[in-house]
């Protein structure tokens, strides 16, 4: 189901390749960045990319960034790689059309968070390159996005707090209803001033009544700062959200310390 | 969910018309692109001609009607035999719920083979994820 309603021109740029074969890429062009809220509201998102004017044939190719906060951190969703069937060869001269998604079920996971497959971050933009092949080359990058499912309920910035040494810590009680709400929960996480060399651990905890809480078993990863760190529960595959949820981080490691930012955004995986 | 029920194409169709064929109409494009699963239920009489048969794709695109292009997504019928002095009745199902479609999609129908001749119909239904 598309969500929200119409398709948007989110990329109009004109975009230059690298010179040379050592440095095939140029600067990679942003989507305006009026957009980023927009391309975060749904879960699923088409794109439709239409490449022209190029003076010379060569590659494109495409990432998808996401963030908790757009004036922070972002981090790349597919890693190294572009985004799934959006890159190819550039034709010199005529038009070259590509389509590609970002998908739910394509879309990892940190290490330690979840499973494979995952809900998107709050907000999303596009990262857009060329590639040298034989010569330096221009083109014109247009870009179309078009969202469905899992539309956007809330994204907030839920805890922010300076942890020191291995004690517990969860987000605050008052959110515990309204975020069992949705359907899908994903986590961004953002370390700064990271101490040692520690790991951190995120603890999804359900309960009934509040004060029996079950707090999962995660994997602990390794953190650096400046990084966001992006990972998802589908509750929808657990068979459901009990009556209250809480996230819960824990720092392992000599002397930990680290400064940690913990945004989450709910979906719903069918309604508009 | 089911999203609509409609009948998007009704047309006689007379000769083979190779690549060149018939669309459904633009107004259902940002119908038939808001959908995840897309049922096709077809309908061809007045069946004549020799080893007729009917071939349907699906296009997508990124605006409706002034799309400088479009690409084709997928044949969920293609070449189906067609007999004549009957109702020929094809069903067909486009659904990857992991590849949504762009803000519009559009049907494209055409007949092959020697003097071909039917009236197609064409009802889609649109469903949301499955």
């Amino acid at each position: 189901m598309r969500v929200p309603p119409g398709s948007q021109l989110v990329f109009n740029q004109v975009v230059q390749s690298g010179s040379n074969a050592l440095n095939p890429n140029g600067t990679f062009l942003k989507s305006d960045p009026k957009f980023n809220d927009w391309l975060g509201k749904a879960n699923d998102l088409r794109l439709f990319v239409v490449v022209d004017r190029a003076t010379a044939s060569g590659t494109f190719v495409a990432f998808m960034e996401e963030a908790g906060d757009e004036e922070l951190a972002w981090t790349s969703t597919y890693a190294e790689a572009g985004i799934p069937g959006l890159g190819g060869t550039v034709l010199s001269p005529g038009e070259t059309i590509f389509a590609g998604s970002d998908i739910e079920s394509a879309r990892p996971t940190y290490p330690g968070i979840s499973v494979f497959g995952r809900a998107s971050l709050g907000y999303r933009r596009l990262s857009v390159g060329l590639g040298f092949t034989t010569a330096q080359f221009t083109a014109r990058v247009r870009i179309w996005a078009s969202g469905h499912n899992g539309y956007r309920r809330f994204h907030r910035l839920l805890l922010m707090e300076r942890l020191e040494g291995t004690g517990f810590i969860t987000t605050p009680n008052e959110s515990c209803a309204w975020l069992a709400g949705p359907d899908i929960l994903t986590v961004g996480v953002q370390t700064d001033e990271v101490v040692g060399s520690p790991t951190l651990s995120i603890f999804q905890g359900q309960s009934a009544n509040g004060r029996i809480w079950v707090d999962g078993t995660p994997g602990p990863f390794s953190i650096v700062s400046g990084i966001v760190y992006a990972g998802g529960i589908s509750t929808s595959n657990s068979g459901g959200n009990p009556g209250l949820m809480r996230f819960g981080l824990q720092l392992a490691g000599t002397n930990p310390a680290a400064t940690v930012r913990l945004w989450v955004t709910g979906r719903d995986v069918r309604s508009g | 969910m089911r999203l609509f029920h409609e009948l998007v194409f009704d047309r006689f169709i007379e000769g083979a018309t190779g690549f060149g064929g018939f669309t459904s109409k633009f107004m259902w494009d940002p119908v038939i692109g808001g959908v995840d699963t897309l049922r096709l239920m077809v309908v061809a009489d007045h069946v004549s001609g020799t080893s007729v048969v009917l071939n349907i794709g699906v296009f997508e695109e990124p605006e409706v009607g002034t799309a400088p292009e479009n690409i084709p997504i997928n044949s969920p019928l293609p070449n189906a035999p067609l007999t004549p002095g009957q109702v020929n009745i094809f069903n067909a199902t486009l659904s990857d719920p992991n590849v949504p479609f762009s803000y519009g999609a559009f049907l494209w129908v055409s007949l092959n083979g020697t003097s071909p001749v039917a009236h197609v119909r064409i009802w889609a239904t649109g469903r949301g994820r499955a």
